[in-house]
């Protein structure tokens, strides 16, 4: 069941490192899906939604889509105050209907009311809880000129209000002239003047002691009035919970006998209400249905702050769109196979990792059989994946593959569940071009780093909705021509040195090993790191680029020479989930 | 303290873009007369402003659920599950230490960084789908635990001020906000929530932490023991698996896999409560059946079914419980491939007495609720016992059971009641100093002290009072103080420091405030120190290298540290920049 994914890691605001393995589950979080992420330019950097600096940009309802000024947001506790209600029982939103629509009548929308709001999932009608409206618009506001319930609630939080107020005002020292300077900029809360009134105050046996000796009854009357002058007065509520003994009696009753059976709201449904009140669900009433938001995304760099989204807040388009789909080649993993071994396999010392694998090498081609993704994972078997990496930029880029956390060999994984080795680190993939421009390259052989021209003329012909504003230099935006694209065909695929090509995929294999006592899932970390061509040295194109990436292994060696940069990112790899294999 | 009490009053905390106001207001007020704090028409009318940014938001952060939303509204815009729910486990987004949240296996670190994004997560969801607002225009009031661990207090106050650049925060006791919320200064707050139940005393709307106490009977305890018990004694009814073959076989033990966070979580709400006071029968035997340990069970199955059947035998017959069972219908997990849905069969002992453990029916030597509410008042100073016992508060969603506050009154009465007295005790004279029978004597009284560790209490018992009690004792059975049962507003129990949270926005109170622009200070500050601390331990190093003729790259683990450690003395911690709740105390 487990489904095979590969994530992407945002380090957030932190200078670019791996995550954290994936023994911890805490690196979960900064890890996310490509779609989910975005890319900063001016800080060369992605940027996921848990690090982004948020703005609400505009607000509406999905149920009338209408654009609800943000001024009356407030007001209307974030809920369409139109004519939009979710069912109580199914939460489905509800229809005006009218109430009885008279027999022969064609339309029952046209008629005259009463209205009533009526479910078309679950056939709830308003008509339970004794609503109807005269007019089919604007229900909200009939609603609110006759209901009551919440009216309650905000009398007796009030008349609270004022009564705490009372006493605040009333034990509020005044204020020492003096202490005015010495802390001008303190703000101090009134439990603090409570609490220091309450300090100063005399202690009654004091008190009392020294009015005795001055003498006097008014002393002593004085005294005890002064006691007690910070207390509190016994607050009346509107609503005590003692009035509810009748209604709680007998709901513990009908739940004893099992009569409340389904008929109890869930906790999710009556846990925002701060009124106790009637659990079941009959009581409930269709709530306004919220309102969603469109929001505008900032890079969070406190030096940065470029706009990554900015959405239009009359169409469905965006404004500004710096997805990181646009700039990272996308990586998948697919094409599961397994090694069929002829005999028994245990022979060679589980210890010595790196000679199984060359053993395994001399009879490479075998057998091999090919699986079903899903398919659950056998311990102690040796699987061979594909990673296809998909450019999405209009250049030829080159691929270095490592493993994320450089504990033992930098191309092979080793950790408790499985062993992984990336059979070809250093490869390129050609640059995203147009269908039809791969047709007119099919006979070429090499698709190369020269082939500049075409990717130049395919420049100019895409034009997606995204990146169009904010200083979009170097690499336009782009499409993702995807793996699971028809327009691509077989016979455009080239085989060499491991890697398949395919217009701007590459694929290559990855060998995972299974631990024998391995459990849960196979994940692991890649350090993917691309070589690209940046626009300050494009006279520069014809360079090669693969001999100088493979002489200056330097990790993190930004804008290396002659106008070629590269980007390291980290992504994780789920290549599906362990089960052992029953024994019968 | 005497700095706080000597401070200004400059306690309008207006939001800062007002900063002005409040100097040129009392300059135009004149010196005679002092400005009554908050009591401007402009800040105390209902609806001051339809969007102004005065209105704080109030957070209620929960290790299981938040809740969020304005100052001054009755009800918050929002209650969320603080984690999304993982199926089987009990999912909460910390625990009261980082070692003990469950994916964290132990790890401190792993712990901790699980909980800062848990709590970054949330508070975003907070301000983003909730209140869809704008943190950097308004001021926030966090409601703080009585022992909310110091770790998640500076993840709420990182996230709130590195993340969402929120202009300040107040961190509030949520004991004091929830008498707030009855309009009341002083009580015994009795917070029975998700992980813990915790009993604390305010007086004076000064929470005394010194005396606070807390359990670990609530929430989780109460799920862990409600599944178990349906894990072995409810009955589960699977879907047919075909349309030719609709007889349906009862499968007992209820397999695990069923049994999600979300369907227990349904039977507590929808079926559970709490019964009346339980006396066990006197035949009642305790020893443990012969059981054949099978090789392949593991020993905690063993004793959790073990567990369950003591329970069995001790509730489940008629003269413990008259409820009813009861039917839920119950998904089957995605894998099957039945049709339909299945019935839970939950009996009604089950339901009844599933929350006895917070009762005093816990297997390890966990105080019961009640026994932790008496041994709270015990220790309070003498002159404020009363007060506590007939302020009694009860809040947190756990308590929201039906039943649970009346039972929690009628088992703190029984516990204040004396034993029926031995007539042979009293009868006679006092037999004379150092004889057998005076020794008899005292020796009984000491070990009756034993039996008896509220005796100091007993004469309060007619004092106690539950300010919710839905159905306080009427007339005058209990004196005085039994009209004041019940006196409370009607707010739910899970919501009422939230209640109160609102009400300390709208009238302009909470906690010490910290500003942004401090917290960025104290944060720089403390990193300052850490690097003077890291260089200072680096410097030795190398110094300790240099004394020892080796090269720093052929030292054996540890051996640096030796000549290291008289030279530690003072650590760096990373995070220590507010202050904890004994610190807070005094500030308040």
């Amino acid at each position: 069941m487990a489904d095979t994914t590969v994530l992407y890691h945002c380090p957030h605001l932190d200078p670019p490192h791996g995550p954290l393995p994936p023994e911890l589950l805490s690196s979960s979080a900064s890890l996310h899906a490509l779609p989910e992420l975005y890319f900063c330019e001016e800080c060369d950097a992605v940027r996921c939604n848990l690090c982004v600096g948020v703005e609400v940009a505009s607000y509406f309802c999905p149920s009338c889509l209408f654009d609800v000024p943000s001024a009356n947001v407030r007001a209307d506790k974030n809920r369409c105050a139109r004519s939009c209600f979710s069912c109580p029982q199914c939460s489905s939103s509800l229809q005006v209907q009218a109430a009885d629509p008279p027999t022969g009548e064609v339309s029952s929308s046209s008629g005259t009311g009463p209205f009533l709001l009526i479910c078309p999932g679950c056939k709830w009608s308003s008509r339970e809880v004794g609503w109807e409206f005269e007019k089919s618009s604007g229900l909200a506001q009939q609603l609110a000129r006759v209901h009551s319930a919440a009216e309650v609630v905000q009398s007796e939080f009030d008349s609270l209000k004022d009564h705490l107020e009372t006493y605040l005002t009333a034990s509020a020292p005044t204020p020492a002239p003096t202490s005015r300077t010495r802390h001008p900029t303190r703000h101090i809360s009134h439990l603090t003047q409570m609490a220091a009134k309450a300090l100063h105050r005399e202690i009654p046996g004091m008190a009392a002691a020294s009015a005795r000796t001055r003498g006097g009854r008014n002393a002593v009357k004085s005294a005890e009035d002064r006691v007690g002058w910070d207390e509190m007065k016994e607050y009346e509520a509107k609503g005590r919970c003692a009035g509810l003994e009748v209604d709680k009696a007998v709901e513990l009753e009908e739940l004893r006998e099992g009569e409340w059976a389904g008929a109890v709201a869930g906790i999710e449904q009556t846990w925002a209400k701060s009124w106790d009140g009637d659990r079941r669900t009959k009581a409930l009433l269709p709530q306004r249905i919220p309102l969603q938001t469109k929001l505008t995304k900032r890079c969070p760099a406190p030096t940065c702050r470029h706009l990554l989204i900015q959405p239009d807040s009359k169409s469905t388009r965006m404004k500004i769109k710096m997805v990181a789909a646009n700039y990272l080649p996308a990586v998948e993993i697919g094409r599961r196979r397994r090694r069929i071994v002829p005999g028994d396999a245990s022979e060679v010392p589980a210890e010595d990792v790196e000679r199984r694998r060359r053993e395994r090498r001399k009879t490479r081609g075998a057998k091999e059989e090919d699986e079903v993704m899903t398919d659950p994972l056998r311990p102690g078997e040796v699987y061979y994946f594909q990673l296809a990496l998909t450019n999405p930029l209009y250049d030829p880029i080159q691929i270095r593959l490592t493993h994320a956390h450089a504990k033992s060999s930098a191309h092979t994984i080793q950790n408790d569940n499985a062993v992984i080795h990336i059979v070809t680190p250093h490869f390129t993939i050609n640059a995203l071009k147009d269908a039809w421009a791969y047709d007119e390259e099919e006979d070429e052989e090499e698709a190369d780093f020269e082939g500049t021209e075409a990717s130049e003329e395919a420049t100019g012909s895409i034009a997606t909705g995204s990146g169009t504003g904010s200083g979009t230099v170097g690499r336009k935006g782009a499409r993702m021509s995807l793996l699971a694209g028809g327009s691509v065909r077989d016979n455009g695929k080239e085989r060499r040195d491991g890697v398949e090509r395919k217009g701007n995929v590459s694929k290559v294999g990855v060998e995972v090993e299974v631990s024998p006592q391995a459990r849960g899932l196979i994940e692991f970390d890649i350090e993917v790191r691309y070589t690209y061509r940046s626009d300050e040295g494009e006279e520069k194109a014809d360079e090669d680029v693969g001999v100088k990436d493979a002489s200056g292994a330097g990790a993190g060696a930004q804008g290396g020479a002659e106008g070629y940069k590269t980007f390291t990112f980290w992504v994780r790899v789920n290549a599906g989930k362990v089960e052992p294999v029953l024994v019968k | 303290m005497s700095s706080s009490s000597a401070a200004p009053p400059a306690t309008y905390t207006t939001p800062t873009k007002r900063a002005g106001f409040s100097s040129t207001a009392t300059a135009e007020a004149g010196p005679s007369r002092a400005r009554p704090a908050g009591a401007s028409p402009a800040y105390s009318s209902r609806r001051h402003s339809l969007y102004g940014i005065e209105d704080r938001i109030v957070i209620d952060p929960g290790s299981r659920t938040w809740k969020v939303g304005f100052s001054g509204e009755p009800e918050p815009r929002s209650v969320f599950w603080s984690t999304p729910s993982s199926g089987e486990d009990e999912t909460e987004a910390w625990s009261l230490d980082p070692s003990l949240i469950s994916s964290a296996r132990g790890d401190r670190a792993e712990g901790d960084r699980l909980a800062g994004i848990s709590v970054l997560r949330n508070l975003r969801k907070a301000f983003f789908e909730c209140l869809m607002t704008d943190p950097k225009a308004r001021k926030v009031i966090v409601l703080e635990n009585t022992f909310l661990p110091r770790y998640v207090k500076e993840h709420i106050a990182q996230a709130l001020f590195d993340s969402l650049k929120v202009p300040s925060v107040a961190f509030t006791p949520s004991s004091v906000l929830a008498l707030a919320a009855c309009g009341r200064i002083t009580g015994l707050v009795v917070d029975c929530g998700w992980l813990e139940t915790t009993v604390t005393p305010v007086y004076h709307s000064r929470p005394l932490y010194h005396l606070a106490r807390s359990t670990a009977l609530a929430g989780r305890a109460l799920h862990r023991r409600l599944r178990r018990l349906l894990n072995h004694h409810a009955t589960y009814y699977p879907p047919p698996a075909s349309l030719g073959n609709l007889a349906r076989q009862p499968v007992k033990p209820v397999p695990t896999g069923l049994l999600t966070d979300q369907l227990i979580e349904r039977i507590l709400t929808e079926g559970c409560f709490v019964g009346g006071v339980f006396v066990p029968r006197a035949d009642e035997t305790d020893e443990d059946e012969a059981m054949d340990v099978d090789a392949v069970q593991e020993k905690a199955e063993v004793e959790a079914r073990r567990e369950a059947d003591r329970l069995a035998r001790r509730y489940a017959d008629d003269s413990s419980s008259s409820a009813k069972d009861m039917r839920f219908s119950v998904t089957p997990s995605s894998g099957s491939k039945a049709m339909g849905t299945g019935t839970l069969v939950v009996p009604g002992w089950l339901r009844e007495r599933a929350s006895e453990i917070l009762f005093g029916d816990a297997v390890d030597e966990d105080e019961s609720i009640p026994g932790l509410i008496l041994a709270c008042v015990l220790k309070c100073p003498i002159d404020l016992r009363a007060p506590m016992l007939s302020n009694i508060l009860v809040t947190g969603g756990t308590s929201s059971l039906p039943n649970w506050i009346t039972r929690l009154r009628v088992s703190i009465l029984q516990s204040l009641l004396p034993p029926p007295s031995d007539p042979s005790e009293h009868s006679g004279a006092v037999p004379p100093f150092g004889t057998p029978e005076a020794r008899g004597k005292e020796t009984r009284e000491w070990r009756r002290r034993g039996d008896e560790p509220y005796k100091a209490l007993y004469g309060l018992a007619g004092k106690v009072v539950i300010l919710n009690d839905p159905a306080p004792l009427s007339g005058d059975a209990q004196g005085a103080g039994a009209s004041r049962g019940g006196s409370a507003p009607r707010w739910t129990t899970g919501l009422m420091s939230w209640v109160g949270g609102s009400l300390a926005g709208a009238l302009k109170t909470s906690g010490p405030e910290i500003m942004r622009e401090e917290y960025d200070m104290l944060v720089s500050e403390s990193l300052a120190r850490g690097e003077v601390w890291y260089e200072a331990s680096d410097a030795a190093l190398a110094e300790v290298a240099a004394t020892a003729g080796l090269d720093l790259e052929e030292m054996r683990p540890g051996m640096a540290m030796q000549g290291l450690e008289a030279q530690r003395k003072r650590g760096w911690d990373e995070g220590r920049v507010l202050g904890d709740w004994t610190r807070a105390t005094a500030l308040v």
